[in-house]
Parts: C-alpha cells; structure tokens; sequence
C-alpha cells in the first residue's frame, strides 16, 4: 500500500445516503425553477452592489426622468377589487393551478440584455406536494415545496394565516422580506420592494379571499396610484389598468373587475439598469385535475 | 438514474443543459457521488451532503462560464467543490487537530460502519491525520484531488486553475512532507 492508497483509505467515508442525494437533488431543482422564474429582486441587483447610498443616488435620478401620470387615482379601482375578491365564493379543488408566462427585457448601462422568458405551470396541493412544468414540458414532482412570499420561503399553511388586515398584512409581508432567503434589501428600497410582492401575493399564491382583499387595499392605501382606464394584455385581455410608480420602479396592473384576477403584472425598473419583468396569467385558480 | 446517463458524453451533457437548462439535473446525477466522497473524505458526511449540494448549485449558477476548452466538467467541479472546501479551512485543519487527537473520528452519520471503517484505519489514522494537517492548503488540495477524487494531473490543474508543472512540484513536495511527518512518528 503506497502513501496514496493509504491515504484514500483512512479518509474513506460511507457513500451518501439516497436521503442526502435526493435533498440535494431537490435544492438543485429549486434553484433551476428560481433560474427560470426571475427574481423580484432582479431590478434591484445592482443596487445592492453599489450599496444604499448609490442606490438612494440611482432612484432620485430614475425620478427626474419620470413622467407624470394622469392624476386619476386607482384606488376606487383597488377598493373595488377589493370587494370581487372578499366575496369571492369559497375555494373549491384539490390543487392550486397558476399558468404564468413571463418575460424580461432590457439594457445594463446601455447595453442590451438578452430576452428571456418562458412558461412556467404549477400544481400545487395543501401538503405541499407539487407538480411543475417549464415551457411546455411534461410535469416533474417536486416534494415539499415552497411559496416566494416575498423572496422568503413559506408553505401553504403559513399563506392561509396570512393577516387579513391591510397594514397588519404588509407589516407581515415587510417582516419577510427582511428575513428573505435571498440576502438583503437596501433600505431605500425596501417600500416598492414590498409593494411588488404585494402584487404578486395577487395571482401566484393561493391566499385566502380575505388576504387578497387586503392586498387589494393596501395598494390602494398607496397615494402614488393611477388609473389607466381599460387596457390589453398580451394575450389581447381587457381589464382595468393600474400604476404604481414609485419613481424608480413602476408597476402595472392589469386586473379582471368582474373577478378582481390579476391578467398581467409588469414591472419596468429605470437606472443604470433598465429592466422590464413581464408576468402574464393565463390561469390562477383551484382544480380537481392535474395537467 | 445515473445508469440512464452511462451512454451520454459530457459534451452531450453539457449540450443538453445549454439547451434546457432543467438537464442540469443529469449532471448531478451523473458527478453527485463522486464530488460526495472527496468533500466527506475531506470534511465529514454531514458536511459533504452540504457542500456537494451547494457545489451543484453553484456550478448551475455558473454554468454559462464553463469552457469545454479548459478541461471536462469533472475537473469543474471538483474545482468548484475545493473552493468550497476552502471556505471551510480552518474547520478542516481543527477536524485533523481532532484526529490526530483522539486517533477515532467522532461519528457523524450515526451510521455504525463510520466508526467501523474509522478503527479499521486506527492504525495509520492519527499520524496520517497530524501529517495532513501540516501541509498548506495548495498542497492539501493537489493531494487530496488526486487520492480522494482520482483526478489525473491535467484534471488537477484544469480544477485549481495551476500550470500542470505546479501539480507536479506542489504533490511532490506534499508527498516528502507526509514520508517525512509520518517516519517522525
């Protein structure tokens, strides 16, 4: 026995166990999905790297350059969304069902970035046990999942004790996005940080009837809140258009008022970044079938 | 699964998750194990089921900087997971200290073979462990990717990013530590 051999063999450990090779496996899995599912975060990248004083610096240039909206509020539109979700009739289905398709565009210091996007489907039943297929493939499970509140990982039951009270709700959202899973927000940005997960509450994760009515309201409670009358997806849907420009960041909102559904949700982020996050909902709803 | 695997190349591989990037399973399918048995070996079980995961994460991650020119993906990962390993130094160095020590590595897994196979290398385990806890890093890893991981020369110096001559000296002179170290005992 060389030096070698001997040293293979005193450090010789068992081989993984099939326990350990199928919780890596799944991490791995997670992080795929996340990769095609781009971040909220995504916009604010950057500026976590340049630090809160740049950043701070990045969103009063990004105003400047802001155009001002039509002085219409949104929030009779938001209050009445509000209502279409509360009386929503009760949830029926074994499985959470969303048909999403995003897409993001757009330049880094005048440089084109290359166009992503993708469809993503996800079947999701209340012990967490879920089906995901990417871009027209064919559905692979996935054990344990979680739901994005927020850049934090959560599980069904937490989204059905989420609060149903508009400020105890963002309070709840606030505190999650700073304990997310994905590093700090710099302070500057943390306020449009939740209000864009506030949108996504609306269409990505089965939150009760009551939780989504108090989303709808906290964003109407958000004075920066426009109008935009009726507005087409990019599927051709109509619905009620809304903006929350929050300078640096605006959010657009295409929402169903005969059942407050959100159709499509844009996100375009204006900087030394300038980045476009389009998600269009083909279906969020609960259903007996899988597939 | 990863005899599914035996008839791709890794050109194939890579191909596959170029395209579809959810074929990067197939890669973890196919290294999981081996990139297991070089951390574990270096660390412990608990660690390595840690940090050969995050080995794959962080190779999917970076997948777009990988260069079929530079080397296979063996090599990359094994990279990858040294680099890891690495971050990990100190601890690495005090689990050796602990070794040399005790003689017996403390059981990780609970599992009872990991303390079997522990005594059965009894014999050459505290000098071994003192020796290899004396060498630097740079050594450590050249040695330690050839006994653990099996990687030829070329694969060392593609995964630590060094000149081939550099695996040559930097194992040569562990080697010379380790006779030296061990004859000391």
């Amino acid at each position: 026995m060389n030096d070698l051999d001997r040293i293979t063999a005193t450090l010789a450990k068992p081989e993984a166990s099939e326990r350990s090779f199928a919780a890596g496996r799944a991490r791995l899995e997670r992080e795929i999905h996340r990769s095609r599912r781009p971040r909220l975060v995504l916009w604010t990248a950057g500026a976590v790297g340049l630090g809160a004083v740049a950043a701070a610096a990045l969103v009063a240039a990004a105003s400047i350059g802001a155009t001002k909206a039509a002085d219409l509020s949104a929030r009779p539109v938001l209050m009445a969304a509000a209502s279409t979700a509360e009386t929503t009739p009760p949830v029926t289905g074994r499985y959470w069902y969303t048909d999403t398709g995003w897409a993001v565009k757009g330049t880094v210091s005048g440089k084109k970035m290359r166009p992503r996007s993708g469809t993503t489907r996800i079947w999701v039943d209340r012990a967490d046990h879920a089906w995901i297929a990417q871009d027209g493939g064919k559905p692979v499970e996935s054990k344990g999942w979680t739901f994005n509140l927020c850049d934090k990982s959560v599980r069904f039951a937490d989204i059905q004790a989420l609060p149903t009270d508009p400020a105890a709700l963002r309070a709840k959202m606030t505190d999650a996005m700073k304990n997310n899973d994905d590093g700090p927000v710099p302070a500057a940005d943390q306020d449009r940080f939740v209000t864009g997960c506030m949108a996504d509450l609306l269409y990505s994760l089965p939150a009760p009837a009551k939780v989504r009515a108090a989303a709808f309201r906290s964003l109407a409670a958000m004075p920066e809140s426009r109008d935009l009358g009726t507005r087409k997806d990019g599927l051709g849907r109509s619905g009620k258009g809304l903006l929350i420009d929050n300078g640096a960041v605006k959010t657009t909102l295409i929402i169903d008022p005969r059942t407050s559904t959100v159709l499509e949700h844009v996100l375009v982020a204006s900087g030394i970044k300038s980045v476009e996050q389009r998600y269009t909902v083909r279906t969020a709803a609960w259903t007996d079938r899988l597939g | 699964m990863p005899q599914a695997l035996d008839g791709l190349t890794d050109a194939q591989l890579v191909a596959g998750f170029r395209e579809d990037p959810g074929r990067f399973t197939e890669v973890y399918d196919r290294y999981f194990h081996d990139v297991h048995r070089y951390v574990a070996g270096r660390l412990d079980v608990q660690e390595a089921d840690d940090l050969a995961a995050e080995t794959f994460l962080t190779a999917f991650r970076l997948r777009d900087r990988f260069d079929p020119a530079r080397g296979g993906l063996r090599p990359w990962l094994f990279g990858i997971a040294t680099h890891l390993v690495a971050r990990h130094r100190r601890k690495e160095t005090r689990h050796y200290r602990a070794l040399a020590r005790t003689g017996v590595a403390p059981p990780e897994d609970g599992h009872e073979n990991r303390v079997v196979a522990a005594v059965a290398a009894g014999a050459a385990y505290p000098g071994l462990a003192r020796a290899l806890a004396e060498l630097n890093q740079g050594e450590r890893d050249v040695l330690l990717l050839l006994a653990l991981a099996q990687l030829s020369h070329e694969e060392i110096a593609a995964a630590l990013g060094i000149s081939y001559g550099t695996v040559g000296s930097r194992l040569s002179r562990a080697r010379k530590k380790l006779r030296d170290l061990l004859e000391d005992r």
